[in-house]
């Protein structure tokens, strides 16, 4: 199925990446802050594809992500990987990971799935808290920088574009996915699971393969984050993270793979410029997401289509054609 | 035994289901003869969905064995039935994805005749693209074959009934189907609509295509089926041509209870 908002959710990006492009150094705040907005992104788009797809939900989410960070992370301090490798490999790890989780996860349900993917996210922060190779409570420090054939990504820029085009990249792919017999299978699953395998759609082959992508994407943004901050916790795996995810899910709308992207950033940056309010920070933080929650039910995924029904009519005023199959911007 | 089996599409034999004290299905054993259309008819309640859902693989009978094309589906899934034995169902309600369009629905049809995987559908490789024109040009087929190409663009919920129960039929036979299971296509159709959809059915059989049918409306039944099968209480009462049912003493007291009768008409 075709995404709405994918045109608007384009012009995001381009700003954003424009934005890291030209700032200043005097903006390396914003920068800095948006840079985590990019990595929360990337696994919000995984989480987002797991719950609005296929209907599982995953309280443990940032589990993966640890994975990724802790294995990328020491591969690169201790056994001096190149960054490349260990990144693939914390990825690879989480992913395969995935695949036992989302196993399991077929013969649950609901607030069962809940409660099995808690314990996992329970389980892996247990682990690299009571481990001594991942540096216990104190966690890991010193871990080496991103670094792409042999550059070294050391300014906060280089940092953020680099995490900002892999969210596009991830991004892009994601929608591309779900714009396809894949993706129309998946919408299926969601609404219906028996008149999907009556169709003959393989239900739990689907289901795990979400499963797994969703925990590559977490492994990803671990690895990226381990090398970003130059040092991981493991308070910074917990489950207020997880949580954090749901809300950037449910506030960009469940199935909008744009609107999770927008509310990623949003919800990152939303804290940040209410520094000023001090102790009223939390209930103002918490008053916008209900705010935000009351006015657009359906997420911000609404509100990037009908930004893309905008754009795509100022475009008919203008003699620029947009090719646009017919089933891009209807109802479907 | 191989020509026999051939000529048997669907073999059911001393079939039983329980739900916890309800005896849903018992010993029940009847053939589907190959590109016919045989109707299953008895009272509500007598167990003919729950047989549907047995042969389509959604549920699992305790006892007994069913055969499509001479295979046992025993453990077979239900999207594997579909995929494999070429044996595809529709539901009493059709179960259409009603905020997907009418194509989009006819289209999730062809999924288990496509491949294209992960990696080919987002990279949209040449093959993954020529796979999909193809996807929408079977779907578009089979919308015209049910007389409704004109809607495919339009959101299935808002389509009527009874041309939702038509997408719906689209939908399983674009899936290239060799057997057709139909629960209650005619439900909810006006006499008109009722109509066309027996002279459907009657060209579904000549693709040709067997085709398995629950069906209320006995007018519809008699005029079409080639074979009827009578289910009473989970147990098979009749089995025979459409003449030959609708005299079998048994069936006419099934449908109008023990007393004073002359015809078993409906």
């Amino acid at each position: 199925m075709a995404q709405h908002g994918f045109i608007s959710v384009g012009f995001v990006f381009a700003g954003l990446l424009i934005f890291g492009a030209v700032a200043p150094f005097e903006m390396i705040y914003p920068i800095q802050v948006l840079s985590l907005a990019g990595l929360i992104a990337i696994q919000a788009v995984g989480l987002n594809l797991l719950i609005g797809s296929t209907g599982q939900i995953s309280l443990g989410q940032v589990g993966f992500a640890a994975i990724g960070a802790y294995l990328s992370g020491g591969l690169l301090k201790m056994e001096h990987w190149p960054f490349e490798l260990a990144f693939v490999c914390g990825s690879m790890v989480a992913a395969l990971t995935g695949v036992v989780v989302g196993f399991s996860a077929l013969r649950l349900r609901g607030q069962y799935l809940a409660m099995a993917t808690l314990a996992f996210g329970g389980i892996v922060f247990g682990l690299v808290y009571e481990l001594e190779i991942t540096g216990g409570p104190l966690g890991m420090l010193r871990i080496p920088p991103m670094s792409i054939f042999g550059y070294r990504l050391l300014s906060p820029q280089d940092k953020f574009l680099a995490i900002w085009l892999v969210a596009a990249i991830v991004t892009a792919a994601m929608l591309s996915l779900l714009w396809s017999r894949i993706g129309r299978a998946l919408a299926a699953i969601r609404d219906d699971e028996v008149a999907a395998a009556a169709l003959g759609i393989n239900v739990a082959r689907y289901k795990i393969s979400i499963f797994v992508i969703a925990a590559a994407l977490s492994g990803i943004s671990g690895a990226m984050y381990a090398s970003y901050l130059g040092g991981i916790a493991p308070s910074r795996f917990g489950l207020n993270e997880s949580i954090a995810l749901l809300v950037v899910v449910t506030v960009g709308g469940l199935g909008s793979i744009p609107g999770t992207i927008v509310a990623a950033v949003l919800l990152t940056a939303l804290p940040e410029f209410m520094r000023q309010y001090e102790i009223y920070r939390p209930t103002a933080y918490a008053a916008a997401l209900v705010l935000l929650i009351v006015l657009f039910p359906g997420g911000l995924g609404q509100v990037l289509a009908w930004a893309d029904r905008y754009i795509v009519a100022a475009c008919r005023l203008l003699p620029i054609r947009l090719r646009t199959r017919p089933d891009a911007l209807g109802a479907s | 035994m191989t020509a026999a089996a051939e000529q048997v599409v669907i073999r059911c034999v001393g079939v039983s289901r329980q739900f916890g004290g309800l005896r849903a299905l018992a010993n029940v054993s009847f053939e589907v003869a190959r590109d016919t259309i045989t109707a299953l008819i008895g009272p509500n309640g007598a167990g003919k969905t729950t047989l549907f859902n047995l042969i389509s693989g959604l549920d699992r009978a305790d006892a007994g064995r069913i055969e499509v094309h001479g295979q046992a589906i025993d453990g077979m899934q239900a999207h594997a039935i579909v995929h494999s034995l070429r044996l595809v169902r529709t539901f009493q309600s059709a179960r259409l994805y009603s905020k997907l369009t009418v194509a989009d629905n006819v289209r999730l049809g062809r999924h288990v005749r496509s491949r294209s995987g992960f990696l080919s559908s987002t990279l949209k490789l040449p093959a993954a693209r020529r796979e999909e024109r193809d996807i929408t040009g079977q779907a578009m087929r089979w919308l015209d074959f049910v007389g409704l190409g004109h809607r495919a663009n339009a959101v299935a919920g808002t389509l009527s009934y009874g041309d939702q129960r038509l997408v719906e039929i689209a939908r399983a036979l674009a899936t290239e189907p060799r057997c057709l299971l139909l629960d209650e296509p005619g439900a909810g159709l006006n006499a008109q609509e009722t109509n066309a959809l027996a002279n459907l059915i009657r060209a579904i059989r000549a693709l040709p295509m067997t085709v398995l049918l629950i069906e209320h409306k006995m007018d519809m039944v008699m005029a079409i089926s080639d074979q009827v099968t009578v289910l009473n209480f989970g147990e098979v009462i009749a089995s025979g041509s459409p003449g030959a049912v609708q005299r079998d003493a048994r069936v006419i007291e099934a449908y109008l209870g023990k007393g004073e009768h002359h015809s078993g008409s409906d």
